[in-house]
């Protein structure tokens, strides 16, 4: 497996709690050989597809879909579509976590890191081909939004599942509990709208900014 | 099955895609149409049989009992109205009962258990049987075990044929990461009548695949690509080969040795009607037994027989106090860290010897099995001479294992044989019997032949043997190793197979058995040895191995030889030797804290190391910690690097005897239904190091399992993680059932979603923020 990405060795302090610091010569070394198993263990996997939302009472997808919560609506006000989006680094990465969180435990949260900054990679990735595609038909796009955000249920990781058969097509599963695995994936909800809003993206717009250790500064 | 004779025989193409192109929506389940709408469905099988297949795949890919949850029928409904269906279509051609992933992953990377996916399997196959089905086709899997899960429960549950067909990659790899071989291995071990690839791709990009699966397998192939790869043109998806190219390329697949063809997603009766216009008068390819021995696991396979292979020989208790120890205390840990090093010094095969009187030695296998097979990509070679043992581990391993092992004895043969045959496996066959080891070369090859031919006759190949001419103790006498390595020669030229020796016997009673050791093992290999029981961590050993293979030009360009041995790693500016070993804990040198220890371990008592130096540096970091000036990595590399000098704290202890003071147990458990474990691991790490015994229980743990843990070991201190909002509530379950049984045990909690007042929510005695804050609660508490 070759990388299409690279993976932003700042992201991954970031991810370890080091903010805007810089780690040590060790810790550095060990942030290159787990960037270099992931370049021959992870994948890229990610699969969207594109469909009809009408925002009634709930947002409802391709008629019958239905997604709950304010949150999720107000994220998806003026939209006459969306994206929904899986995308996962894949199961080799799961075996290679567990692998060394059993006798290296540093050696598998530095892994963690690189990985969770992988995996962002790939979705930002799909969000560029989605946000071209939304371009040419006229539309912008909204953020990503993703099951446990807000107000909207982790139990709809299940339909996003369903609905794009992330299952047979990118190997993406969810559990009873609706946890997705392989670990390090992410489902989520694009919206299509022919108005152009305010980008509120980054950290300063979060409910969380005062309190969150992992935002950038 | 008697159509595979004479004829290429053609299964037919999508159904989804013609349902889709019906009005199924994307959210809807197309199997409980088999219910609603049976016309539609009989229609689509209609117009393949109409096309010419002579077998139509019933539309039960998903009818699982996982997958049927949220609709109100039964698998049996579902399936029973599938298959009849297709039946009613199919008039005198087959009918597959088709099978589909569960749609869940198996543990230990999802929750669902190996004998879960069984059951709902077998539900699926007897199903499958009682409607009417001809054969069953197992598709569209990307994990090996899942398969084996399917297959054994077709096997055992029904009289039906198997066929199985995987999904791969461009690259020929399955998502769980193992390649083509690994999969033939497996597939054909557990008796699969026919096999291949289906889904994911189209013809253009299986070709080289195909290629290779045809280069390994000596059954039937399937291919059943799809039409070509998606494209989503205004909203709608379609594939990109028309009929006429997709029969084009089946044709060539046809000619180069495919057997059984149809297709996949996008193709449709125009797709397959083509493919059988152009394919009518091809005739098979007869399919050729694939003369070599093969083992693996789920994502790697060794072949035995061309390059030296070398099977490490470490998982084993004889005469390791340390690894008795690890037995005894059921301490699974200890024997991963055993594989671990064997993978990085260069191990390819494991063998897994847990065999000790006073322990239940299937448990024990089942779990190391499982425990290794979750972290290691290698073979594993199961060690054991008792065939239930056997049994269990060939039934939940995930490959093709080594055996190890049968002997000549009538007794043995037909205990074990029949476990390989069902199972899979290549067995190692030793050269005594009831009479003994014979003291000369031709004796043990009489043997070894006796072994082959009783193994042909429960229907084992012979390429599945690998004959041990067994190394005698020179010490005791001193002509058999001569024996020894005339025995291998004749082995290899007179029955062809491959061989093994255990390597290190021979020098027992000597001094420096290592010379000997290296100098045998160098004399075997010229004389045709393939596979090692060795210990790849033994220097003389390993430098034999590589200049081996540079010298018998296996090793070209010596690349191996010089990567390994002409890389002298530069000294490092700093004088590291002048080190306090608190100064090697703080900076995390983690190759130098158990000779450091060592070096205190002279002239101090155990304890004194422990609490002078280990637990002060340890404390250096704790606070550096909660300051923010060290991070989480940096504090777990010096828990790691103290970890190694408690060890040498442990071997000293026990070599010289002296019983080990323990602060205490603790259990550790990731709740039901949560599987992300890494802030768990963490807070082990930690706890051990500060001397705890924690008893880790993993993650997804039952209720009862957290219950039984804390009664059984009497256990004052329990840690939950949970890290989703939707597993608290198994977190506060847990709690509860501790209390209910009175049990006088504290219970501290963390993960990501938690907070003190979530903590106080659900019961639990202490909110733990971070890895430090458990270990000063757990200094408070015992």
């Amino acid at each position: 497996m070759v990388l299409s990405l690279k993976i932003d060795k700042k992201e991954v302090l970031r991810y370890l709690g080091y903010g805007t610091k810089s780690a040590d010569d060790n810790i550095n070394k060990i942030i290159d050989e787990c960037i270099e198993i992931l370049k021959n263990n992870a994948r890229e996997d990610y699969i969207y597809e594109i469909f009809d939302a009408s925002l009634e009472e709930n947002v409802i997808i391709d008629d019958g879909l239905t997604f709950l919560g304010n949150d999720i609506k107000k994220h998806l006000v003026n939209c006459e579509k969306v994206a929904i989006l899986g995308a996962t680094l894949g199961r080799e990465v799961d075996v290679l976590l567990r692998r060394y969180a059993k006798n290296e435990a540093s050696k598998a949260i530095i892994l963690h890191a690189c990985a969770t900054a992988l995996i962002e990679g790939v979705c930002d990735n799909a969000e560029g081909e989605i946000k071209k595609k939304a371009s040419e038909n006229g539309y912008y796009i909204t953020t990503r939004y993703s099951p446990g955000y807000g107000d909207l249920p982790l139990e709809h990781q299940a339909q996003i599942i369903n609905i794009l058969k992330c299952d047979k097509k990118i190997g993406l599963t969810v559990t009873e509990n609706f946890l997705l695995v392989p670990s390090k994936s992410v489902t989520a909800i694009i919206g299509f709208t022919k108005q152009q809003t305010e980008c509120k993206k980054g950290c300063k717009f979060c409910s969380n900014y005062s309190t969150c250790k992992f935002k950038k500064e | 099955m008697d159509i595979l004779k004479n004829k290429i025989v053609y299964f037919d193409g999508g159904m989804g895609t013609m349902l889709q192109s019906s009005g199924l929506k994307a959210w809807e389940l197309p199997e409980t149409l088999n219910i609603s709408s049976p016309e539609l469905i009989i229609d689509i099988h209609k117009q393949y049989i109409n096309a010419g297949c002579d077998i139509i795949k019933s539309n039960t890919f998903g009818a699982n009992r996982l997958k049927l949850k949220n609709t109100e029928f039964s698998a049996e409904q579902i399936i029973s109205a599938g298959v009849k269906n297709a039946r009613v279509a199919a008039g005198d051609k087959l009918v597959a009962m088709d099978i589909g992933p569960t749609g869940q992953l198996l543990q230990p990377l999802g929750t669902l258990s190996f004998e879960e996916a069984y059951e709902i399997f077998s539900e699926m196959a007897i199903a499958g049987e009682k409607s009417g089905a001809d054969l069953v086709l197992i598709e569209t899997m990307s994990d090996t075990y899942e398969a084996k899960a399917a297959v054994l429960a077709v096997k055992e549950n029904t009289k039906l044929p198997v066929f199985v067909t995987m999904t791969f990659d461009e690259k020929g790899k399955l998502l769980t990461g193992g390649d083509i071989q690994t999969v033939v291995a497996i597939l054909e071990g557990l008796g699969v009548d026919a096999l291949g690839m289906n889904c994911g791709l189209g013809p253009r990009q299986i070709r080289e695949l195909f290629l290779t699966l045809r280069d390994c397998t000596s059954i039937p192939i399937i291919l059943n690509p799809n039409a070509g790869l998606p494209v989503t043109e205004n909203g709608v998806t379609h594939y990109n080969i028309s009929a006429d190219e997709f029969a084009d390329e089946m044709k060539s697949f046809a000619e180069l040795g495919a057997t059984i063809i149809g297709g996949c997603c996008g193709t449709t009766p125009k797709h397959i009607a083509k493919m059988i216009e152009k394919t009518k008068n091809t005739i098979p390819q007869p399919i050729i037994e694939k003369e070599i021995t093969v083992v693996s696991s789920y994502g790697s396979s060794v072949i035995i027989g061309k390059t030296p292979v070398i099977i490490g020989e470490r998982i084993n208790p004889t005469g390791k106090k340390r690894f008795k120890e690890a037995l005894r205390e059921a301490d699974i840990d200890y024997i991963l860290d055993e594989g671990f090093t064997q993978v990085d010094s260069g191990a390819h095969i494991l063998d897994v010897n847990v065999g000790l009187p006073e322990i239940d030695e299937v448990q024990m296998m089942v779990d190391a099995v499982t425990q290794l097979q979750a972290v290691i990509k290698l073979p594993l070679q199961i060690d054991s001479t008792d065939k239930n043992v056997i049994e269990k581990a060939l039934r939940i391993y995930n490959g093709k294992a080594l055996v190890n092992s049968v002997n000549g004895k009538k007794e043995i043969m037909d205990e074990i044989f029949p476990i390989v045959k069902k199972y899979g496996g290549v067995v190692v066959g030793l050269t005594l019997d009831e009479n003994g080891i014979p003291d000369t070369a031709e004796g043990r090859y009489e043997i070894a032949k006796k072994i082959i031919e009783t193994a042909e006759g429960y229907g084992i190949h012979r390429k599945n043997i690998i004959i041990d001419t067994l190394t005698l103790t020179i010490s005791s006498d001193q002509a058999q190793s001569l024996v020894t390595l005339d025995a291998l020669k004749l082995v290899k030229q007179r029955l062809g197979v491959a061989t093994v020796l255990g390597v290190s016997n021979v020098s027992f009673g000597l001094p420096q058995r290592e010379i000997i050791n290296s100098t045998f093992y160098a004399l075997a290999l010229q004389s045709g040895l393939d596979a090692a029981i060795i210990n790849p961590s033994s220097e003389p050993m390993m430098k034999t191995y590589y200049s081996f293979n540079a010298l018998f030009n296996y090793d070209k360009q010596c690349d191996k030889y010089i990567s390994k041995y002409s890389n002298v790693t530069p000294q490092k500016a700093i004088d590291m030797d002048n080190l306090s070993i608190e100064d090697i804990i703080v900076r995390g040198m983690k190759e130098k804290s158990y000779s450091a220890a060592q070096k205190h371990l002279e002239t101090e008592a155990p304890m004194d190391v422990i609490n002078k130096y280990l637990i002060p540096a340890l404390d250096i970091v704790g606070k550096g910690f909660e300051k923010g000036t060290i991070f989480l990595p940096q504090l777990l590399l010096s828990a790691e690097t103290a970890s190694n000098a408690f060890d040498a704290v442990k071997d000293y202890m026990l070599k010289s005897g002296i019983k080990q003071e323990n602060k205490g147990k603790i259990v550790l458990a990731t709740v039901k239904g949560d599987i992300h474990d890494i802030g768990k691991n963490i807070v082990k790490v930690l706890l051990q190091n500060y001397g705890y015994d924690v008893i880790d229980l993993g993650k997804d743990v039952p209720i009862e399992a957290v219950v039984e843990a804390v009664k059984a070991n009497n256990v004052k201190l329990v840690g939950l993680s949970a890290l989703m909002t939707t597993t608290v509530p198994s977190m506060e379950a847990t709690i509860k059932a501790l209390r209910k049984e009175n049990l006088a045990c504290s219970v501290f909690v963390g993960g990501a979603v938690l907070t003190q007042e979530y903590s106080d929510m659900i019961g639990a005695d202490f909110y733990a923020k971070d890895a430090m804050a458990s270990v000063y609660y757990a200094q408070e508490k015992i």
